[in-house]
């Protein structure tokens, strides 16, 4: 039996965190939270979390779907398979598994190497979860700590 | 001084098939780390290359046929053509120095032929 805060059809994002960045939907990084995200967002429950941050933007870029389009995939109540099928059928770039597994992997790796005022931005971030996580490099890794941490868990 | 040249399948068979002299194609993304890692290694080669060869970069995203006719499977993908001839290929982020030994090879080759 599900709870409320359990029902994966319309998560609560003020009482848990979306999934991991690093969980993937069709080899993708980063989609199954911008799902989760989105569902929230439509039921009213998306807390401090964003749809169509820029993070998903990545991903919205990489297959080339429009993400307004998504969100209405989502509203219709379609579960993940449904979605990547539409995903699939819809995006712009239909990318080969090679292109799929080396973008998943650079995602999943990157961190904040762009530019001085992306590195200041993550090091902020950090700085206010934790003084002591010299581990955390990548954006994945910041976002998971911050999941954790802002539902409780301790740096 | 020369910079990497744009280009797609309009534009290849006169940029690499018919070029007098060695051409380097970078087959590249935007979303590829490994590429913008040695993308200013191509823009260095480019400019030092002092006509002695052509360097030129194709955008997968923007031209997927080129990257199909010629399988490339992974970016960035170098390919090194001569006499219009696809001759060698780095596959994965290379040295500047292993990617000016193959163009300087090919350029040694084409200049004897």
């Amino acid at each position: 039996m599900t709870t409320q805060n359990q029902n994966n059809s319309t998560p609560d994002l003020t009482q848990r965190p979306p999934r991991s960045p690093r969980i993937r939907l069709g080899g993708y990084v980063l989609l199954p939270r911008m799902l989760d995200k989105g569902r929230a967002e439509i039921a009213g429950k998306n807390g401090e979390y964003h749809y169509n941050c820029p993070l998903d933007q990545h991903f919205v870029k990489f297959v080339g779907i429009d993400s307004a389009g998504l969100r209405e995939q989502l509203a219709a109540g379609k579960g993940d398979g449904e979605i990547l099928n539409w995903i699939n059928e819809t995006a712009e770039h239909k990318r080969t598994p090679w292109e799929i597994e080396q973008w998943s992997e650079y995602m999943q790796r990157r961190g904040p190497e762009s530019d001085a005022e992306t590195r200041a931005h993550f090091g902020d971030m950090l700085g206010k979860i934790s003084q002591s996580r010299e581990d955390i490099t990548t954006w994945a890794a910041l976002l998971d700590l911050d999941d954790y941490v802002s539902f409780g868990g301790q740096p | 001084m020369n910079e990497p040249i744009n280009i797609n399948e309009a534009s290849f068979e006169k940029a690499v098939l018919q070029s007098p002299i060695p051409v380097l194609v970078d087959f590249w993304a935007e979303w590829c780390g490994p590429c913008k890692m040695i993308a200013p290694l191509i823009n260095e080669i480019a400019r030092e290359s002092d006509g002695k060869f052509r360097v030129t970069k194709v955008n997968i995203d923007d031209d997927p046929a080129l990257m199909q006719r010629f399988s490339v499977r992974a970016v960035p993908t170098l390919l090194f053509f001569s006499s219009g001839e696809l001759k060698d290929q780095l596959v994965g982020g290379a040295p500047k120095q292993a990617i000016l030994e193959k163009l300087n090879n090919l350029s040694g080759s084409s200049t004897s032929a």
